[in-house]
């Protein structure tokens, strides 16, 4: 069994994760770095999407959330 | 020595690879799928020619669309031949149907174009990740697991298929060993088996039983080989054919899965664990399954066609696709799994389907029959010819090396028999001598049609008719 109080608490610190990458991934000038910022958001959002959480198809797509 | 783990013991005791996701309640899989349709809609009609010309020919706005319902009645289905022509435009070389800058592009891959000019495909890196963690459901069912080793018995080239079992496997955490390269006979690729002893091989069915022909041949046994599992693809499988999995899993001694594809879209449906047929990966695309003759939803346990939208390639929308795929869909599986359930996995081609004397022939169902029989190998074909207004099916069939040839009459009369028992037709049968009938690595092509192109299948008619327009 699923335990959604943990599922809950994982989209949460996941979208938070997601936030944290998204302050340094346009501002870090490290082209090394910043490509594994956006390989870590594309998994990030992966996971919210397999949760069933996120709507918009990719990463860069806007959307509300 | 370090030693890590690929996953917590907790993981290693799942039932499912992503139980949240393949147990979802239908109303909330529902729901999301409404979500992400009507995201899909938008982001394709702002974004890509193809749809926006399509809809407003159609009189058909995104806002328009409000429930599923909606969406399977009043949204255009789209085909391979719509999207191929525009693949001609100069500077948009996967055509206008392409809804993102040709940067956010990573992979190209093309169909083998067997039926006509190739269709491109460009995928973003997400989409191939995507397609790649699709495969994981069917392996982790069977018992498959991160510390297993996988052997990639074939040549990858630009078609797709296989490629996104190769990225499936990284993501899924396994050791991956490829059989890839021109050197490499089928012999070779035993003797790899052999000394590297991997425990996973990913094939098309077919060549799975080429390998264990070669093995024996080899005085190896190829059950008694390290190999536990066999994936397959590229062919009607062990989801397809329940004789072919019998057989596959006596030849290697092993458990087999399959999943199944389209060329051109990262979507995939992986094997059931009963073994019996494949769930829809719910979290990759949105399926209803169509008739073909009223256009309407088929009620439960019909058949009808695969009708999919994919959620897993923003440079190339598939919305409402046509996959011309015959299934007979139902809502529930006794696995446990809530995604929609394909009971004898794909049963033929709408293209595919053929009138033998008034009886509707599928593919899947003659090969069915085929594999039952004791004396019969995987090598076969269904030629399929016009006579006198009609069509006719012929099946040119090899059997086992130690079937005599005095007994290929008593044989092909057996077979004869069989169909017509069961399928109520009867189809003419030539048994030919062993390694008469081509191999196959990929893309095993059983049916010939060699009808007049009036005949054809409408698909191969158009897509022949787009290349000699210049369309």
């Amino acid at each position: 069994m699923v335990d959604q109080d943990l599922i809950n608490k994982l989209v949460g610190n996941v979208k938070q994760a997601r936030r944290l990458i998204k302050e340094h991934e346009s501002e870090i000038g490290i082209p090394e770095i910043e490509r594994s910022l956006r390989m870590a958001d594309m998994n990030l959002h992966w996971i919210l999407w397999l949760l069933g959480e996120a709507v918009q198809y990719a990463p860069d797509i806007p959307l509300e959330d | 020595m370090y030693k890590g783990k690929l996953l917590s013991p907790k993981s290693y005791q799942a039932r499912y690879w992503n139980e949240y996701a393949q147990t979802m309640p239908r109303d909330k899989l529902d729901a999301l799928h409404l979500k992400r349709i009507k995201f899909l809609l938008d982001y394709a009609y702002n974004n890509s020619k193809f749809y926006r010309r399509l809809y407003d020919r159609n009189g058909v706005k995104p806002e328009d669309i409000n429930s599923l319902d909606d969406f399977k009645r009043k949204v255009p289905l789209t085909d391979k031949p719509m999207i191929q022509p525009s693949q001609r435009i100069p500077d948009l070389p996967y055509g206008d149907i392409t809804a993102c800058d040709d940067s956010f592009i990573q992979v190209h891959y093309q169909t083998s174009g067997t039926t006509g000019e190739p269709l491109l495909e460009g995928w973003e890196d997400y989409a191939v990740q995507r397609i790649g963690d699709g495969w994981c459901p069917a392996w982790w069912d069977i018992g498959i697991r991160p510390n297993d080793v996988f052997y990639f018995a074939f040549d990858f080239g630009a078609f797709a298929g296989f490629w996104s079992a190769l990225w499936g496997a990284i993501r899924f955490g396994a050791k991956v060993v490829s059989g890839a390269g021109v050197a490499m006979t089928s012999g070779e690729r035993v003797r790899q088996i052999i000394w590297l002893k991997p425990t996973v091989l990913v094939c098309t069915p077919t060549y799975a039983f080429r390998l264990a022909d070669v093995a024996r041949e080899m005085g190896i046994d190829p059950a008694a080989t390290s190999i536990k599992f066999h994936v397959g693809a590229g062919e009607p499988g062990p989801a397809s054919i329940s004789e072919l999995k019998r057989r596959v899993e006596a030849s290697w001694g092993c458990k087999t899965c399959e999943v199944l594809g389209i060329s051109e879209i990262p979507t995939v449906a992986p094997s059931c664990i009963m073994g019996d047929g494949l769930h829809e990966h719910e979290m990759h695309q949105f399926a209803w399954v169509r008739d073909p003759e009223t256009g309407n939803e088929v009620a439960e346990g019909e058949v009808g066609e695969r009708i999919i939208t994919c959620f897993s390639n923003f440079a190339t929308p598939f919305i409402n696709y046509r996959t011309h795929d015959l299934v007979r869909p139902y809502r529930s599986c006794p696995c446990g799994s809530t995604w929609l359930f394909y009971k004898h996995g794909v049963l033929g081609r709408t293209d595919y389907m053929v009138t033998i004397k008034g009886t509707n022939v599928y593919q899947t169902a003659v090969e069915n029959i085929i594999a039952g029989l004791p004396e019969a190998t995987n090598y076969y074909q269904l030629i399929l010819i016009r006579k006198k207004n009609v069509n006719n099916l012929t099946i040119r069939l090899e059997l086992k090396r130690d079937v005599p040839q005095e007994r290929y009459d008593s044989v092909a009369s057996k077979l004869r028999s069989e169909i017509r028992t069961r399928l109520g037709v009867t189809l003419p049968v030539e048994v030919v001598p062993p390694d008469t009938l081509p191999r196959y690595e990929v893309k095993t092509k059983r049916l010939i049609d060699k009808r007049p192109d009036k005949y054809r299948p409408e698909l191969a008619r158009k897509i022949k008719l787009s290349k000699q327009d210049g369309a």
